[in-house]
């Protein structure tokens, strides 16, 4: 890895073969334990050489003293390194591929119920109504708490980017709009061109479930390009913690749409047998599976963020010792 | 580390009444509390108290300056502090006091 990159990510912030250090600094730091490197290495290197600089013998060799006993205090005490706001950055992270997730969930249920058989059982039972209704009204909402918990962040990361000129946070920025216009572009190519007026051809499920695949990937993108970010930029502690209120709200949202989306399956299948049970799942298979797995996706990912929300919470009130 | 003041002298504590004032970085803290103090924090043991300190939330990083980067104390910090402060004065009070009383009775 060259210094530049090094310098640019962070992750190897004050490794112990940094060449424009002193070698005493050097090798001082090559005492502490990587992680503990990774996030102070840098400061405490330029700490170092001032100390040192400003210090006559023997109170230098009382500075490096002290900065070795402090790696020893490194290594009994920073078992991890972590901190607080790193371990937030770690929820949201797993929040973001939660999010992924759900969306693609989202979009499978949107893309099996668009069939006018649904919507009039919708029209004609207000339980499916209702049920439908609630769920498009908590993924909405549930849309606005990513976006209010994203852009925040997306902004003091493009901040940074430009700033600085760091590739390595441009890079992933430009990922999800560059997949999502991606994704629909080929989409839109395909409908275009294979044009199958029969639903339940083979040629028709071929191509709804190739721009499926391409859109699952795009949405994957998507989540690796927010993981990427939020692990190389430079983010605030203030503004990881304000995190807490979008994913607070977002795990009550894809709660609502969890069990909505159960509410809605048990509905269909008390007022219309025939439709629960159609070919009108997911790519023309069975209901019921497709269905079911929506249902089953659903739970994990809000399980999983209301476990990182619970977590990111927690540390926003660790005890004052 | 080098100090005449005993257990009130511990690095967290100094670091964060150093911060208490406004963000610093770590040279800007060690030239602070040796100046306001006289108690002059090695590398190692002000890095200690930083990370412990950041660790329970009662300091945060704020972006670095090429390579300082600058902490400022969070509201559990500034608590923190006060609780201490407020305990170190009520025990130098009762010391002074019944130092002063046993000096009047001999």
């Amino acid at each position: 890895m060259t210094r530049r990159h090094a310098d640019q990510t962070g992750r190897d912030q004050g490794a112990p073969d940094d060449r424009r250090d002193p070698l005493f600094v050097r090798a001082v730091l090559g005492l502490y334990p990587p992680r503990w490197r990774a996030r102070y290495g840098q400061e405490f290197a330029s700490l170092l050489i001032e100390m040192a600089a400003a210090a006559r013998w023997p109170a230098r060799a009382s500075l490096i003293a002290d900065a070795v006993s402090g790696a020893l205090d490194a290594r009994l005490n920073h078992p991890g390194g972590s901190t607080m706001p790193d371990r937030i950055r770690g929820s949201i992270a797993v929040v973001a591929c939660a999010v992924v997730a759900f969306t693609i969930a989202g979009a499978g249920f949107q893309k099996m119920t668009e069939y006018p058989d649904f919507r009039a059982a919708a029209h004609e039972h207000a339980a499916i109504g209702a049920s439908f209704d609630i769920l498009r009204a908590a993924a909405i909402l549930a849309g606005v708490a990513v976006l209010a918990g994203a852009l925040p962040v997306a902004w003091s990361v493009i901040r940074q980017a430009i700033a600085a000129r760091r590739a390595d946070l441009i890079r992933p920025l430009v990922i999800p709009p560059a997949a999502v216009l991606g994704w629909l572009a080929i989409a839109l190519i395909i409908v275009r061109i294979f044009r199958h007026p029969q639903v339940h051809s083979a040629a028709n499920i071929a191509t709804v479930a190739a721009i499926a695949l391409l859109g699952a990937a795009a949405a994957a993108a998507c989540g690796w390009a927010a993981v990427a970010v939020l692990r190389r930029a430079d983010l605030a502690p203030r503004l990881l913690r304000s995190e807490v209120v979008p994913m607070t709200v977002l795990s009550v949202c894809m709660a609502v749409v969890t069990g909505a989306d159960i509410s809605w399956g048990l509905a269909v299948r008390s007022a219309d047998s025939a439709l629960f049970h159609s070919d009108n799942g997911l790519v023309a298979t069975s209901m019921p599976p497709s269905w079911a797995g929506g249902v089953v996706v659903l739970i994990v990912v809000t399980v999983i963020t209301a476990a990182a929300t619970v977590r990111a919470a927690r540390e926003l009130r660790t005890p004052a010792q | 580390m080098t100090d005449d003041l005993g257990r009130w002298a511990d690095p967290s504590m100094l670091v964060l009444a150093s911060l208490a004032d406004g963000p610093k970085h770590g040279y800007a803290i060690t030239q602070d509390v040796a100046a306001q103090v006289g108690v002059q924090l090695g590398p190692g043991t002000l890095y200690g108290a930083i990370g412990r300190l950041e660790q329970r939330g009662l300091i945060e990083a704020l972006p670095p300056d090429r390579r300082r980067r600058p902490y400022r104390i969070t509201a559990a910090g500034a608590q923190e502090l006060a609780r201490s402060a407020a305990r170190m004065r009520n025990l130098a009070e009762l010391g002074l006091t019944r130092l002063a009383a046993a000096r009047a009775a001999t």
